[in-house]
């Protein structure tokens, strides 16, 4: 164990952790296997570190499911470093295991879940506890920044935000057959096929997203959205909109 | 009328994500689209992600309402990249009035 938490260089990213010894063994090509934490500062270069990230995985085969895999870290990516005003940015670690099943770990140490949606004025009353957060977070256009306390010094009123990337990456691993697990505050939650479950935790100050895809498998992207824009429509009043053309 | 093709721009990305590369595409088409028509050629690319359609092309709808559907068409566009554009449509445009 020692040996993996060295060669993911987490003693770089965590000098605070003394460590144990020096590396007695030899530095192999991770091409293929995992990739070594990532410290990702800046949502200027998001699609880049997942890119790069998908390269290496990926770097020995072709998988159908690479595409969800990017989308997946790129949004939870562009998610940490919006919302959660966290000092450190994000981390992210991924890890490619021969059963067509991908890991991935997108953490922060910022504001937390529930305190990002107390700040959206439309739901800031039902979340009274981390567990409560946590769900209402899965639910399409909740985390997104439209229902939000006017603040122009916060980072998230840069850019848009519909709040559906969270939403997505979920439907994406129960559909491959994967999960996704959501640590927020007081509050652990698995999302999988079957359903949710709630884990007991010690806590965490800020978020933690972990996902496992099939990558042999596709999500479809597109029925996904379509069903949340059906949700969306409800209500709406659509009479005369135009739609894009596709050529 | 003027073409620009995404995978030109993104060299070796089957899938398109992060806003700020939503954002600085949507600056680069802006440029093009203040002189010209454009369509925009998603030839190659499997999916864009929802944060990479509401960055570039939600301001455009925001900003500009439904004219800009006169002069900003979309071509090559799988399944998934015409879900995402549509649902950014659906939900940038909503608010603006229909072209008279």
């Amino acid at each position: 164990m020692n040996r993996y938490i060295q060669r993911v260089n987490f003693f770089n990213c965590c000098p605070g952790f003394a460590q144990q010894r020096e590396e007695s063994f030899q530095r192999h090509d991770a091409g293929g296997r995992f990739v070594p934490i990532t410290e990702i500062y800046s949502m200027d270069n998001t699609d880049a570190v997942a890119q790069d990230i998908i390269r290496v995985i990926f770097s020995q085969m072709v998988a159908p499911g690479e595409s969800e895999v990017k989308t997946a870290l790129s949004e939870l990516m562009d998610n940490a470093l919006q919302h959660s005003s966290s000092l450190i940015g994000c981390i992210a670690q991924t890890q490619l295991y021969r059963n067509s099943f991908v890991d991935g770990v997108i953490l922060d140490c910022g504001i937390g879940i529930r305190q990002h949606l107390r700040g959206n004025i439309k739901i800031s009353a039902e979340v009274t506890t981390d567990a409560k957060a946590l769900l209402k977070a899965l639910e399409p256009h909740i985390s997104g920044t439209h229902n939000r306390k006017k603040d122009f010094e916060r980072r998230e009123n840069r850019y848009n935000n519909a709040g559906l990337g969270l939403s997505i990456c979920c439907e994406i691993m129960k559909r491959t057959g994967g999960f996704l697990q959501l640590i927020s505050g007081q509050a652990c939650v698995i999302i999988d096929p079957k359903g949710i479950q709630h884990i007991p935790i010690a806590g965490w100050p800020g978020t933690v997203v972990v996902f496992r895809a099939n990558y042999q498998k596709l999500a479809h992207i597109a029925d996904i959205i379509k069903e949340f824009d059906i949700q969306k429509s409800k209500g709406d009043n659509l009479k005369g909109q135009k739609k894009p053309e596709f050529i | 009328m003027q073409i620009i093709k995404v995978n030109e721009v993104f060299k070796d990305e089957k899938c398109i994500s992060g806003k700020a590369t939503g954002s600085f595409f949507r600056n680069e088409v802006e440029i093009v689209l203040a002189k010209t028509p454009v369509i925009i050629d998603f030839e190659g690319i499997e999916v864009i992600t929802q944060s990479f359609s509401d960055e570039f092309l939600g301001p455009i709808f925001a900003h500009e309402g439904q004219d800009i559907l006169r002069t900003l068409k979309f071509k090559n566009c799988s399944e998934d990249v015409q879900a995402v554009i549509l649902s950014t449509a659906h939900r940038f445009l909503s608010d603006t009035k229909a072209v008279s």
